[in-house]
């Protein structure tokens, strides 16, 4: 059977059309606004005309190759190409700051690989445990999950944790805009059509972390006599001992993302969050965190791409899509005539292999292309600094219509770039804000839904061990920092 | 100030124009073969449509909304002997989407795609619309509301048994929805009703994540569309106990229909399409022709099955009947669940 599913993927035909993917993925997720879901809707009715094999490689190239690059803007510009790159920002471009943009790019190609083949392993031997192991979160299960991603507006608060939770705040604030996710009434809406379904996050990220970063750069500018320098790129693959290194904390990450993949409506903007954070309270390099380690960075890369093995999982056993992209690739199987589901892995047996195997090339494939193509992304860096404002002041406004076609999408990243760049320039923290964009609505509604469910009873939320584990975790990283400080005051004194 | 403007209205055609060539490519070889034979004889009289025609969809790229709107679109291009393209307006529980084509031209080059909440904006408050603000084309397909429960349920296995344990556990029952406002949350406070039980409704963001909700066993039914529980039911994750449509429905075959199990009740899910309001009466005829043609085709037959829906064409005065009874009912529904908005 899975010889026969590999003869069927190494058809050159086949490899041509995943390549074609790779690269439209790579573009794609490196621009940032496009995202893969837009890529794969607009792609699908496009590969009809190919031979099923050929549309569905093409379609596994742009998920796999999209998420990679969503982490090339991220490091390079500071702004992150796809939602789940938006961890990346923090180390990534705290390395390319330093001058080691050539190593941060290698590390993103190479671990986001590496998640990508560790969770497809996954799905290949574990998938139906796995996936039962999701359907146990409910809401009370969610509600734990954003809390103890919440709890990690400490640790990218940097200087002052007030200002970070002020940040939180801030984000939380937006997130209640628009029709309340149990009852739709409408919140904040001022009677504004557009309101009504809330600010979304793309926008604000984009316009905080691009058209934002490139109003301060223009700002410092006038503020200082510029120095030119060449930027240095640096080398790019990681040095045997760093491999060895960041081996531990990477399969943690892999390990973790694998099944927040899989939960249904946590993707890798999560993961990527929680990862990050349980590799800031208990790696050896904690110190460095957010301020360009290349262990957070690749502890990022791995996770957000390792939701995708998780992802599938779901989506083939259950029919049920574990993210956004999954969501609209139900659809595309549907079109080929393929119903995922528990009985796909019965009735099509040889299908589900070839896709597995898919994915296996595409995250090759995508490894090879980014290592060779790294030294001339890099370089963007070298283009003089207005070409590159300019560029990403474009990217922005496109990327932030793109979502949903609105223009009013465009006036928040405008919006949100002003309020980022003031923000910035009172030593707020950026990333807080975006956290509680997409953990609030997160946390409120799963709080709500399970108090709905229990009639107001609030033992469900320590009703099963997942929510007693994670709340748990919760309380250690809101108590842990206060504990440390008085023991080394006491060890001072 | 007015500089920006200009340059977001530019950039912003620019990418329409983008998303256009990526999804009108496919269809326009297909309508260059089968267009010239099957032009409708009013096509004659007037020379519409002289050129592509857009399809506003009110949702999402992907969804379902999608898939009918580019079938749809598909065939009618195919009948008109032009490419239909779908741009998307997604919002507000289609009410972006809808309002667009309201203010676009009446001119038969923009139509939507208008599923039931076209009667359900108004009374829910999302926006000042109403059915008779359109030139309403003609209803494509139905769909019908389906009960279900965990696939391994001992507590009931029939509908009987269900509505019997619900009767004795008023209020206990949690039932999960696609979300507050959404159809399926007005249709099973309709079920409730007309069985005479009372549920703990609770909404989820999207059928999807109800049903995972279902098989985690964190609630005790759903109500939703075929087409989302299909999967499930094949691998015994979830079962189907009772549909709510006029006859049982031909993605469960087996399951019986409301009125079957003595409770008087259909809810029904359908969608249609429309125009803006003011259509030259000629262009109506060609549009509705063209529609008429699609959806009674073999393919769209063959297309709704396969996700458990039912081609349904109706216009005119029947239609305008339909949508009277529809805003009726679903307008009361809307009432009985506390979510009138004056």
């Amino acid at each position: 059977m899975i010889t026969e599913a590999l003869m069927a993927i190494l058809d050159p035909s086949v490899l041509f059309f995943m390549l074609v993917g790779v690269v439209v993925g790579a573009i794609i997720g490196a621009l940032p606004g496009l995202s893969v879901v837009m890529a794969i809707s607009i792609l699908t009715p496009i590969t009809f005309g190919l031979e099923p094999a050929q549309g569905l490689a093409m379609l596994m190239g742009v998920y796999n190759s999209g998420v990679w690059a969503g982490g090339i803007s991220a490091i390079l510009v500071n702004t992150p190409g796809t939602p789940a790159s938006i961890m990346t920002v923090l180390d990534g471009y705290a390395m390319t700051k330093r001058g080691e943009a050539g190593l941060a790019l290698g590390i993103n190609v190479i671990y986001s690989a590496i998640g990508g083949l560790i969770s497809t392993v996954f799905l290949m031997f574990a998938a139906f445990p796995i996936a039962r192991f999701a359907l146990r979160f409910g809401p009370a299960e969610y509600f734990a999950l954003a809390l103890f991603g919440l709890s990690m507006i400490i640790g990218i608060s940097e200087k002052s944790v007030l200002k970070g939770i002020m940040m939180g705040c801030l984000g939380f604030l937006m997130a209640t805009v628009g029709l309340d996710s149990m009852y739709a009434y409408p919140r904040y809406t001022f009677g504004v059509v557009d309101l009504l379904q809330g600010i979304s996050y793309v926008p604000v990220m984009i316009g905080l972390f691009g058209f934002g970063e490139v109003l301060a750069q223009v700002y410092e500018n006038k503020k200082s006599e510029r120095i030119v320098e060449h930027r240095k790129i640096g080398r790019i693959i990681p040095t045997f001992k760093m491999f060895k290194d960041l081996a531990p904390m990477t399969t943690l990450a892999a390990l973790i993302s694998v099944i927040i993949g899989a939960i249904p409506g946590a993707g890798g903007d999560i993961a990527s969050i929680i990862c990050w954070d349980q590799g800031r309270k208990i790696s050896k390099d904690r110190e460095n965190y957010g301020k360009g380690s290349a262990e957070g960075l690749a502890v990022t890369c791995t996770a957000n791409n390792g939701i995708i093995g998780g992802a599938m999982t779901t989506m083939l056993t259950l029919g049920i899509p574990g993210d956004g992209v999954t969501a609209v690739l139900i659809g595309s199987l549907m079109m080929y005539g393929m119903q995922p589901g528990p009985m796909m892995f019965i009735e099509n047996q040889s299908f589900v292999y070839q896709l597995m195997i898919m994915m296996i090339v595409a995250n090759l494939m995508f490894l090879v292309f980014g290592l060779l193509t790294s030294k001339a992304a890099a370089n963007i860096l070298n283009i003089k600094e207005q070409y590159v404002w300019v560029g990403i002041v474009i990217l922005s406004i496109v990327g932030s219509y793109a979502i949903n076609n609105s223009v009013f999408d465009v006036i928040i990243m405008f919006v949100c770039g002003v309020l980022g760049f003031i923000l910035k320039q009172f030593d707020f923290p950026l990333p807080p804000i975006i956290l509680g964009l997409i953990l609030g609505p997160m946390a409120e509604s799963n709080l709500r839904r399970a108090l709905a469910l229990s009639s107001g009873d609030y033992l469900i939320f320590v009703g099963s061990p997942i929510s007693i584990v994670l709340l748990v975790l919760t309380a250690l990283a809101l108590i842990g920092p206060v504990l440390m400080k008085k023991r080394k005051q006491q060890t001072e004194s | 100030m007015k500089k920006t403007w200009k340059k977001l209205a530019a950039l912003g055609l620019g990418l329409l124009l983008l998303t256009a060539c990526g999804t009108g490519g496919q269809s326009s070889a297909e309508a260059e073969g089968s267009g010239g034979q099957a032009q409708s004889e009013e096509a004659k009289t007037t020379d519409f449509p002289k050129t592509q025609i857009n399809m506003i969809v009110q949702s999402s790229p992907g969804g379902l909304s999608d898939q009918v709107s580019k079938e749809t679109g598909d065939l009618m291009g195919q009948v008109l002997g032009e490419t239909v393209i779908c741009q998307y307006k997604p919002g507000g529980s289609g009410a972006v989407g809808m309002s667009f084509v309201q203010a676009s031209k009446p001119d038969g080059y923009t139509i939507g795609h208008t599923p039931l909440e076209l009667v359900m904006l108004k009374p829910l408050g999302y926006a000042d619309l109403e059915p008779d603000d359109l030139t309403l084309l003609g209803r494509a397909y139905t769909t019908c509301g389906a009960l279900a429960v965990k696939g391994d349920e001992d507590r009931f296995s029939t509908i009987e048994e269900f509505v019997e344990y619900a009767k004795a556990h008023p209020g206990e029952v949690a039932v999960g929805n696609a979300g507050t406002g959404s159809i399926w949350h007005v249709g099973a406070v309709g079920f409730e009703q007309a069985a005479g039980v009372t549920f703990n409704h609770v909404p989820f963001d999207g059928a999807s994540k109800a049903i995972a909700a279902l098989m985690g066993g964190h609630i005790d039914a759903v109500v939703s569309a075929p087409i989302e529980l299909i999967s499930g039911v094949q691998g015994n994750e979830v079962k189907v106990l009772v549909t709510m449509g006029e006859e049982r429905s031909n993605a469960f075959p087996d399951v019986p229909t409301c009125q079957e199990s003595n409770i008087d009740y259909v809810l029904l899910h359908w969608g249609g399409f429309a125009a803006p309001k003011g259509l030259p009466e000629d262009v109506k005829e060609i549009l509705q022709n063209a529609l008429k043609e699609a959806v009674e085709s073999e393919e769209y037959d063959a297309f709704m099955k396969e996700r458990g829906m039912e081609p349904a064409f109706m216009c005119g005065e029947e239609y305008d009947a339909f949508i009277a009874e529809q805003t009726e009912f679903l307008g009361g529904l809307v009432d009985a669940a506390g979510l009138r908005s004056e």
